[in-house]
């Protein structure tokens, strides 16, 4: 039907608790289904708790999913075995948070980028060396920089490597699991920048995993958000800003800080009360609506609220006073006075 | 107007198997009385050994030069004692990662018991009853429940309120936050930033906001000092240093943080980058700290780092060309932040 790089199908990722410590499960993922076409940059926002990360590492591998389907260019991974994996593994791959935990510090770099090659076997000798210096040169860093090791390198430095290694390979998919969070603003910037022109180069999918809603809105072609362990809203980015329909979206926008002190201290902010719920024992029905400014009982804690898509767009979310016309509850009409 | 904190030529060395690192450079601020400064900059800048240098807190290693004065008493003449006292009652600081900066082997209670009965005479059943209180006031639920609790049972953003109460146990007169929201989500800084805002409006705290958060700062504080290298590059009110950035380094900074409300249709998505890394100061720079990453240089700055010079009302820059201008261009542009 389609031909989308990636198609999760109610994806669950469980971490069971040990019966001494109460026993039951952590609900990391609870459901989700999430599909990236070809050349699509697909936002994946939650905060912490949201399960955004599990996500990731279930769509690579790196965990075994509970439950659902990961088709890959129409497979399904889910099962595969682990010698399979690894041909699946060239077209998939993972860069992560923190660059001083992901670069072996006993390796060179250049034996760093050349590893996933090695691996696959799709390079040797002195073309192998070309590839490499290459992919360096590619991510902004000088060729001379294979002969360092890590701890020689700056968190901007080794996050560019971290790159040049996951698409050395040349990935149809890319997953990057808050690739600048730890970072300095101005290094950040770089990095975001080199992102996206390596995306545009290389025509990549990517999974933008992130807890930052501004960058998501820089890089992002489509943005999902994800509340403990479910996905509530999703849409194309420029809605999704616009348009938010999911008061937890809602929430979420109002709390980012705009460096601008007029706007941020003249707009409508809306402060939600209260810290995100156990995943070990979510609460019934809709999960937000714990913390929901315009929750209405009993219907939001009985019932799930089901998918609504707004007719016409590819914009849909769970909540039950979503409709497919578009209307939702509007948070910035709450009166500021009311402590929510 | 008295300022209630004066940090005047602060210098800060550090002795390492390097070689003499110099942290911070003849730093001058100071706070009035219920103001929120914010010390801002990026990693190796300076702000946080500032911090701790003004709590006494630096290393065996470091050595620090300059006046620290806290109403008109000067702190870096006192006694280890005399110091203990006045750190936790009249100055305090929230640290930024919650988990690390409680100890996990007692209750919240207990640590919040343990600053006031450091600090005030009072029985263990009123300090219990006065910690529930300040927990009530940083707005955590239940309060009389998880003054029990231990770090690990509270979520991060729980854990910076348990920081914050503590911080505030004594009424201090100064509070050093220290990127008091940084490894937070945003709806919990949301949380924070107005707790942090309540303090300074009802007790009126003055704040030393430390952070490279330029929203954090654009809605709380009220002057802002911009650090890079150990120097104090720009100094101005918040909405003078928004509306006009006067330092490359600022106008840098502020270019590379994404804009989701200014997105112009068709305009370049290209956030600005500064090229170049932070230097490693090893003694008095003899040049602009900034120059070698700087647009904007010519021969002057390569031969002195420039001096702290007014350039508008009430704002500051070390700059030897100062202004809002147009960095590809090099032409000045006064409608370049509106």
């Amino acid at each position: 039907m389609s031909d989308a790089v990636l198609e999760v199908k109610q994806l669950k990722k469980y971490f069971p608790v040990p019966r001494s410590a109460g026993g039951g499960n952590v609900r990391a993922v609870d459901g989700i289904d999430l599909t990236i076409e070809k050349g699509e940059v697909v936002g994946l926002v939650g905060e912490s708790g949201s399960g955004k990360s599990t996500v990731g590492k279930c769509i690579v591998r790196l965990l075994k999913p509970t439950d659902g389907t990961i088709l890959l260019h129409g497979q399904d991974i889910t099962k595969v075995s682990r010698r399979n994996l690894r041909v699946d593994r060239r077209s998939m791959q993972m860069v992560f948070q923190d660059p001083y935990a992901t670069l072996n510090p006993r390796m060179s770099i250049s034996d760093i980028v050349a590893e996933p090659l090695r691996m696959h076997r799709l390079a040797r000798g002195p073309s192998l060396t070309n590839k490499v210096e290459m992919m360096l040169d590619k991510v902004g860093l000088s060729k001379d920089i294979q002969y360092r090791f890590p701890h020689e390198l700056s968190g901007g430095q080794r996050q560019r490597v971290g790159l040049a290694r996951s698409l050395s390979v040349d990935p149809t998919l890319l997953i990057a699991d808050e690739p600048v969070s730890a970072l300095d603003v101005s290094v950040q910037a770089s990095v975001l920048n080199l992102l996206m022109d390596l995306q545009r180069d290389m025509g990549f999918s990517c999974l933008f995993i992130t807890h930052n809603l501004a960058t998501v809105e820089l890089l992002c072609n489509r943005v999902a958000v994800m509340y403990l362990g479910r996905i509530v809203e999703e849409a194309p980015t420029e809605q999704l800003f616009e348009v938010p329909k999911h008061p937890y979206t809602q929430s979420l926008l109002s709390a980012v800080a705009i460096p601008d002190p007029v706007l941020q201290r003249t707009r409508q902010r809306i402060v939600l009360q209260g810290d995100i719920p156990s995943p070990i024992n979510p609460p019934t029905g809709c999960s937000f609506h714990t913390r929901c400014p315009v929750a209405v009982f009993p219907i939001c804690s009985a019932q799930e609220p089901l998918k609504t898509e707004i007719e016409g767009t590819s914009h849909w979310a769970s909540c039950h006073f979503v409709k497919p016309d578009g209307s939702a509850p509007d948070l910035k009409a709450i009166p500021v006075e009311t402590k929510i | 107007m008295n300022p209630r904190l004066t940090v005047k030529d602060l210098s800060v060395e550090f002795d390492t198997d390097e070689g003499i690192v110099l942290a911070v450079d003849r730093m001058s601020f100071d706070v009035e009385a219920g103001e929120v400064l914010a010390l801002v900059g990026e990693s190796g800048c300076g702000k946080s050994v500032t911090a701790m240098s003004v709590l006494g807190l630096l290393p065996p290693i470091a050595s620090a030069k300059g006046s620290i004065t806290l109403d008109g008493t000067e702190l870096r003449s006192l006694s280890k004692r005399k110091m203990q006292k006045i750190r936790g009652s009249d100055i305090s600081m929230i640290f930024q990662e919650p988990m690390t900066s409680l100890n996990p082997s007692f209750t919240i209670g207990f640590q919040i018991i343990e600053v006031l009965r450091r600090h005030k005479d009072l029985s263990r059943h009123d300090a219990k009853k006065q910690a529930i209180e300040l927990l009530d006031l940083v707005q955590i639920p239940v309060p009389a429940k998880r003054v029990d609790e231990y770090p690990h049972q509270l979520s991060g953003g729980m854990r910076q309120r348990v920081m914050i109460a503590m911080a505030v146990a004594c009424n201090p007169r100064v509070l050093i936050a220290d990127e008091p929201t940084t490894a937070l989500d945003v709806t919990t800084q949301a949380q924070i930033l107005e707790i942090l805002r309540d303090l300074r409006e009802r007790v009126g705290t003055s704040i030393v906001l430390i952070t490279h958060d330029l929203g954090v700062v654009a809605d709380i504080a009220d002057r802002v000092e911009v650090m890079y290298a150990g120097h104090k590059v720009e100094s101005a009110p918040v909405d003078q240093l928004f509306a006009h950035p006067q330092h490359p380094y600022t106008i840098g900074l502020m270019g590379a943080v994404p804009r989701p409300d200014l997105f112009v249709e068709g305009a370049s998505r290209r956030l600005q980058e500064i090229p170049g890394r932070v230097p490693v100061l090893h003694g008095k720079p003899q040049e602009c700290v900034f120059a070698p990453r700087c647009a904007r240089a010519t021969a002057e700055c390569w031969t002195s780092m420039p001096p702290l010079e007014q350039v508008r009302p009430l704002h500051y820059a070390a700059c030897y060309h100062p202004g809002a201008q147009n960095m590809q261009s090099n032409t000045l542009d006064d409608e370049v932040f509106t």
